[in-house]
This record gives C-alpha cells, structure tokens and sequence, in this order.
C-alpha cells in the first residue's frame, strides 16, 4: 500500500506489481529493483530567499527528484524553515487537494505526522513536481528549504526493464474495476493529480 | 524541554530578535516578537540584560502603548536574567507581545530582551 502507516516502507517488493494512477490512466509495471532514498542534503530542495508573506509560485524540483526512465520514485517531505509548501504535480494540478481547498506542508505537519505519511507522494520518470512556497511571518527569510527522501523503484514492463528509452506498461486500464478485473494483484500508487 | 508539560496543544519554538528598550515609558514599548499572520503564541523563555545601573521592572505586555498581561519581573543590573516556561505565565498572545521597562537610555544602558516562543497554528498560518 501507499502511504503505509509508520515509517516509510515500500511500496510493494522485487517481483510484485504496482499499478500507476495518472489522470484517470491506469498504468501495470513490476517491480524489478528497489534503491533507498535517505535524508541527506542532496535532497534539500532551497527555493531560496522569501520576503515577508511573499510567494514563491511554482519552484521547480526537477534538479532534484527526477527519474530516469522507467523509474518511479516513493518521496516523503518535511519542511525545514517555517514555511507552507503547496505540492504541484503537474504544475496546474495540487496535491493534497479537497474540492476548496488545498492541505499544506508545513512546521506544524510534522507535530501531528511525525512520520510524514501525510506528506508522501510518488514520480513516475520526469513527470515534473513544482513546490509553491508562503513566508506566512511577518519577516524576511533568507532560505526557504524542504527535505525529502524515500525510495526509488526500476520498473519493469514486458520487454523489461529500461535501457535509458521509455518502457511500455504489461497493460493499461482505463478504470480501476477493469483493472481490479483483470485478476492481476498490484499496489496503486497515484503519480500526478486527479483533474475533476 | 522546552514543550510546556501541560499545554494542550502542540507549536513550534521560535527565536525573535532582540528588543531594545531606550527609554522607559509604555509608548516606547518594543515589539518582542512578530507573530505571523493568524497564528498565537505562548513565552517560553526570557532572556533580559539591564544595562542600566540600577535594578528596573520588565514588564510583558500587548501594544504601544504597552498594556500588560502579567506582573513586571525584577531584572538586577549588570547580569541577566533567563527565565523558563515555568516561570513565565501561560498567557497566549494572539497580536505582538510587546515590552517595557521602568527605566532604560541609549545603550549601553538600554534594556535588552529576547525571547523564544511557542507558536500555534491558526486558520491563515
């Protein structure tokens, strides 16, 4: 399962499936390899100096957490100046959105998601993440940093896993019943928003 | 630990800067921390340096003019005075705390006061 309960864990294991959720697609690849992710400084993303109540809209993570082909990346986040960092994924799309409103990363999550479950998200290849980021004091900050880390997954598709070219999925479905039909057991993990 | 034990209700720490007190009237008040948009706060440490040659009053408070919300502390000349969360009232501020002191001039015998807060999350930020 996605977003398990605790400290970060796999998604699924070597040799299982994982289905692929992105605007509405349904996506079927195995797992052929997985890698850790842990916290350290090159997964610091500083979307640099913000003055008081001042916006950052749209800070690029690209440097930082994308993937090579045929990859998919498990990614937790915790913010560490006292910031509120809305997750685009894509770029016109929040995360983390109800029908009003969008939930927030910030200093406050941690105190009640220590584990930063809540804060989870997945990228399939280079499928671009944006950070929109508030200085909500009434003062100037000099970084505006937030840390992530979790695991990165090689997928394999039927003519295997990527030689540096995109692979293709074992199958695609165009809802979850047709794949919950098919009979084949896989880990959902959704990889961009959900547009309506 | 700087958590109060008994507080219901979890924060964050943060540091303000330093306020310095010149002179000692309730509309020279300093601000003693910028409290962001929609949120509160509670004191949690106190730091005070007198550098006036006689003991003075510090008194925590909302505004400028300065209206107290707790009873003044004595801080003596020449050393400082650290005070921890249980020593300070559980007062939550929901605008600037603010600062005075019964006696201050330009530094070097200014008052100096710093604290570390606890703050609350509220329906902006």
């Amino acid at each position: 399962m996605y977003g398990k309960i605790g400290p970060i864990e796999h998604i699924a294991e070597v040799g299982e499936n994982v289905l692929l959720v992105e605007h509405s697609k349904y996506s079927l690849y195995q797992i052929a390899y997985i890698e850790p992710i842990p916290p350290s400084h090159p997964l610091v993303a500083n979307c640099g100096a913000i003055l008081a109540g001042a916006v950052v809209p749209a800070f690029n993570t690209t440097a930082i957490l994308d993937l090579n082909y045929g990859q998919l990346g498990q990614f937790r986040a915790h913010v560490l100046d006292d910031i509120h960092v809305t997750v685009l994924q894509a770029q016109s799309l929040t995360r983390f959105a109800l029908m009003n409103v969008s939930a927030t990363i910030n200093p406050f999550t941690r105190l009640e998601d220590p584990y930063d479950i809540l804060a989870e998200f997945a990228i399939w290849e280079q499928r671009r993440v944006f950070l929109r980021v508030v200085n909500p004091t009434g003062y100037n900050l000099a970084q505006s940093r937030m840390a992530f880390y979790g695991y990165k997954y090689a997928l394999s598709g039927p003519e295997g896993t990527s030689g540096g070219q995109q692979i293709n999925p074992f199958a695609t479905y165009n809802s979850i019943k047709e794949a919950v039909e098919s009979g084949k057991k896989f880990a959902v993990v959704p990889v961009g928003g959900w547009e309506l | 630990m700087m958590t109060y034990r008994q507080d219901y209700k979890k924060g964050i720490l943060k540091t303000g800067a330093v306020a310095s007190i010149i002179a000692p009237a309730a509309a020279a008040a300093q601000i003693l921390y910028i409290l962001s948009a929609g949120r509160t706060c509670k004191i949690r440490k106190l730091h005070i340096f007198n550098g006036q040659g006689a003991p003075v009053l510090v008194t925590i408070g909302v505004g400028v003019p300065l209206v107290a919300v707790m009873p003044p502390f004595q801080a003596v000349n020449g050393i400082e005075l650290t005070l921890y969360e249980d020593d300070i009232q559980d007062f939550e501020f929901v605008v600037n705390p603010t600062v005075m002191s019964s006696a201050a001039g330009a530094a070097p015998a200014n008052v100096q006061v710093q604290a570390t807060v606890e703050e609350f999350q509220g329906p902006i930020g």
